[in-house]
């Protein structure tokens, strides 16, 4: 994608925006969220769709952990406005139809947007070359340590198509040249800004996130497209290594292939296994239901952890 | 008085580095093969550079000496936003 703004606080508030933008280019009022999006994200669409009248639909999940297609057909696309898509899912599941879905949206004018997070861009096709209207994602993973929740950087990119750009929110640095012919970058089309338009701007809510960004960019740099990839195949290798491990003591809720996060389902209930593991100095898995868990594996955490986090489990079931 | 760094830099897509990595990636040895879903699967490199630690560093400190902020000197609020 060609075009990327400055700039949200986090991925949330990223495609809150995105969804923002579908309502102000096609004006019609029902947006279709997937059940396998982060709850979080949700959260913040929900916030900021407050006194929009505008309807959330959820599209549900089918058995192999993916968004159902099959529920797009029972719907009346003329209604629908923006379409987002997670890859990988919030369980860590690849949603491998992205090209048909874009294609769906493109067909009935409706916003595609695709929430990605960046590292797995070097093992799956990024959201440009499957023809979708918008990308978001967080900056977080690139470099960037836990803190409290922040400061992290939304991203959100778009294609160059002036009729997407017109509509995008936040400031959009341009190169130019100056008096004397060198290279210069300014702040371009701020007619969209909230100076010259106050509650007509297309965002009053963007933020200065340049120093996570540059970081961002610093990071990028420095692993460059085979560290990109090296990485990727890395948190792939030790996250499928983890799952496989874990089958000894649960059982995998989907079969599908997935990235970095999977689903573990306990015959005893979740709660006890994550207090011993607590109990042991062992951060658990996020609990999704009573006996349900997701759990994360990223080059942070060692093959020698991966073992102790499994017999750990295995102590208590 | 502050009177800026000018470096002739290019931008770092500029730069033409081939096969050089800035990072280490930890790598574990563990036995698994990649399969990503063929429909998915990307199969051109991302066009990122192919810098060394030192070329990237050397970079934004340079770029780093041609700007002004509150960490040098005055920047009243709302100059910036």
């Amino acid at each position: 994608m060609e075009v990327v703004n400055s700039s949200h606080y986090d991925w949330g508030s990223s495609l809150a925006e995105a969804i923002m933008m579908g309502l102000r280019i096609n004006s019609r009022k029902k947006v279709l969220l997937p059940k396998s999006i982060n709850p979080l994200h949700k959260q913040v669409v929900e916030t900021w769709l407050a006194g929009k009248e505008v309807n959330l639909v959820e599209i549900p999940v089918d058995q192999e952990g993916r968004m159902d297609l099959d529920f797009l057909d029972k719907l009346d696309p003329t209604e629908v406005s923006s379409i987002y898509v997670q890859q990988p899912n919030y369980f860590g599941v690849w949603e491998t139809e992205m090209e048909y879905i874009a294609d769906w949206a493109r067909k009935h004018n409706i916003v595609s947007v695709a929430g990605v997070s960046p590292i797995s861009l070097a093992l799956v096709k990024s959201p440009g070359e499957l023809g979708y209207d918008i990308a978001v994602g967080d900056g977080q993973e690139l470099g960037i340590p836990l803190n409290f929740g922040g400061p992290y950087t939304g991203i959100f990119a778009t294609r160059m198509d002036m009729k997407l750009v017109r509509q995008m929110p936040g400031r959009i640095v341009g190169m130019t040249e100056d008096v004397k012919g060198e290279r210069g970058f300014t702040l371009i089309l701020q007619t969209r800004e909230q100076f010259a338009r106050r509650e007509k701007a297309t965002s009053n809510i963007t933020t200065n996130e340049a120093l996570v960004a540059i970081a961002n960019a610093v990071f990028l740099s420095l692993l460059g497209k085979d560290g990109l990839r090296e990485l990727a195949e890395e948190v792939y290798k030790r996250s499928h290594y983890a799952a496989k491990k874990m089958e000894l003591v649960g059982k995998r809720k989907w079969r599908s292939d997935f990235f970095e996060e999977f689903v573990m389902s306990f015959e005893k209930e979740y709660n006890k296994i994550h207090l011993h593991l607590l109990n042991k100095g062992i951060h658990g898995g996020l609990k999704l239901g009573p006996n349900e868990a997701l759990f994360c594996v990223t080059e942070v955490h060692s093959k020698e952890a991966i073992d102790e986090l499994v017999e750990s489990i295995g102590e208590v079931i | 008085m502050w009177r800026q760094a000018k470096w002739d830099e290019p931008l770092i897509t500029e730069y033409r580095g081939t096969g050089r990595i800035g990072f280490m990636v930890p790598k574990e040895d563990i036995e698994v093969t990649i399969e990503i879903p063929e429909k998915i699967r990307r199969r051109n490199d991302p066009e990122l550079p192919q810098l060394s630690e030192l070329e990237v560093t050397r970079h934004f400190l340079r770029l780093s000496q041609m700007s002004f902020g509150v960490d040098l000197g005055m920047m009243p609020p709302k100059s910036l936003r």
